[in-house]
């Protein structure tokens, strides 16, 4: 929680090494996130739009807070 | 609260960065697919607690990352294991070289703690700031920014080990040595 220092630990990377590794991640990651969708997710959402969730409209918030953390 | 055709189409569209961290983070498709296809039931279930115009993909990679890492928990042995292994177990061959530069990255990040690998993905690829980096991990800044430095540095350590691999025969038996022998920048 304290330390708010870049590098406690390890000397950083020069920047043409940051930059390599920044380019191939973002090659692997973009090459996911230009495939088609999947059909299952476009049934899933279907699905979930179709079916209310069961406690759907009587309880929220309190359950639903946890989720995102 | 019945659920909107707004929300629905925030989530189809988020889609496929889920899907990319998802992958970045387990390494394999079809895992990748069932974290987004658990993560959408989550948040689904969970809209009444987004806050419509704030960051729906920011809100969902959170989502994402709790579900990975809570089963990473579950069964956590398993999972080093089986990653360990595979890393170790692929071999890369000098013809197919368009490909090796891909598994060959699939194969370090591999090597890389959970941490490591989110941490990359977020900053690196995903465009978050520090900032919403630290929000999405549930961490302060500051350990984002030391995270990130050590996940940068061991990654380049794989990769240098790597490229001389590919050189010669018997890739995994020379990065176990060459780990040791502490070279550094061959590349």
């Amino acid at each position: 929680m304290s330390e708010d220092n870049e590098a406690s630990d390890a000397p950083e990377l020069p920047a043409d090494a940051q930059a390599r590794i920044g380019a191939r991640l973002r090659q692997m990651y973009d090459h996911v996130l230009q495939e088609p969708v999947p059909d299952r997710f476009m049934s899933l959402l279907n699905q979930l739009q179709a079916n209310p969730l069961p406690g759907d409209g009587s309880q929220r918030g309190d359950d639903n807070n946890k989720t995102d953390r | 609260m019945t659920p909107s055709p707004e929300f629905r189409d925030g989530l189809l569209a988020e889609i496929p960065s889920l899907r990319a961290f998802a992958m970045s983070l387990c390494g394999k498709s079809d895992r990748a697919d069932d974290l987004v296809q658990e993560a959408l039931v989550k948040a689904w279930a969970a809209q009444a607690s987004f806050t419509p115009g704030t960051n729906l993909r920011a809100w969902l990679f959170t989502i994402l990352r709790n579900v990975y890492f809570g089963e990473l928990r579950k069964r956590k042995r398993e999972v080093e294991d089986v990653d360990g292994v595979h890393a170790a177990g692929l071999s890369v061959s000098g013809e197919q070289d368009a490909r090796v530069d891909f598994t060959d990255f699939q194969k370090a990040l591999a090597q890389l703690s959970a941490d490591q690998r989110e941490v990359l993905t977020l900053i690196g690829a995903s465009g978050f700031s520090y900032e919403e980096a630290a929000e999405i991990c549930g961490v302060a800044v500051g350990t984002i920014k030391s995270r990130l430095n050590r996940a940068r540095v061991k990654l380049s350590e794989i990769l240098s080990i790597e490229t001389l691999a590919d050189i010669g025969p018997e890739p995994s038996s020379r990065a176990v040595l060459s780990r040791n022998a502490g070279l550094a920048s061959g590349a």
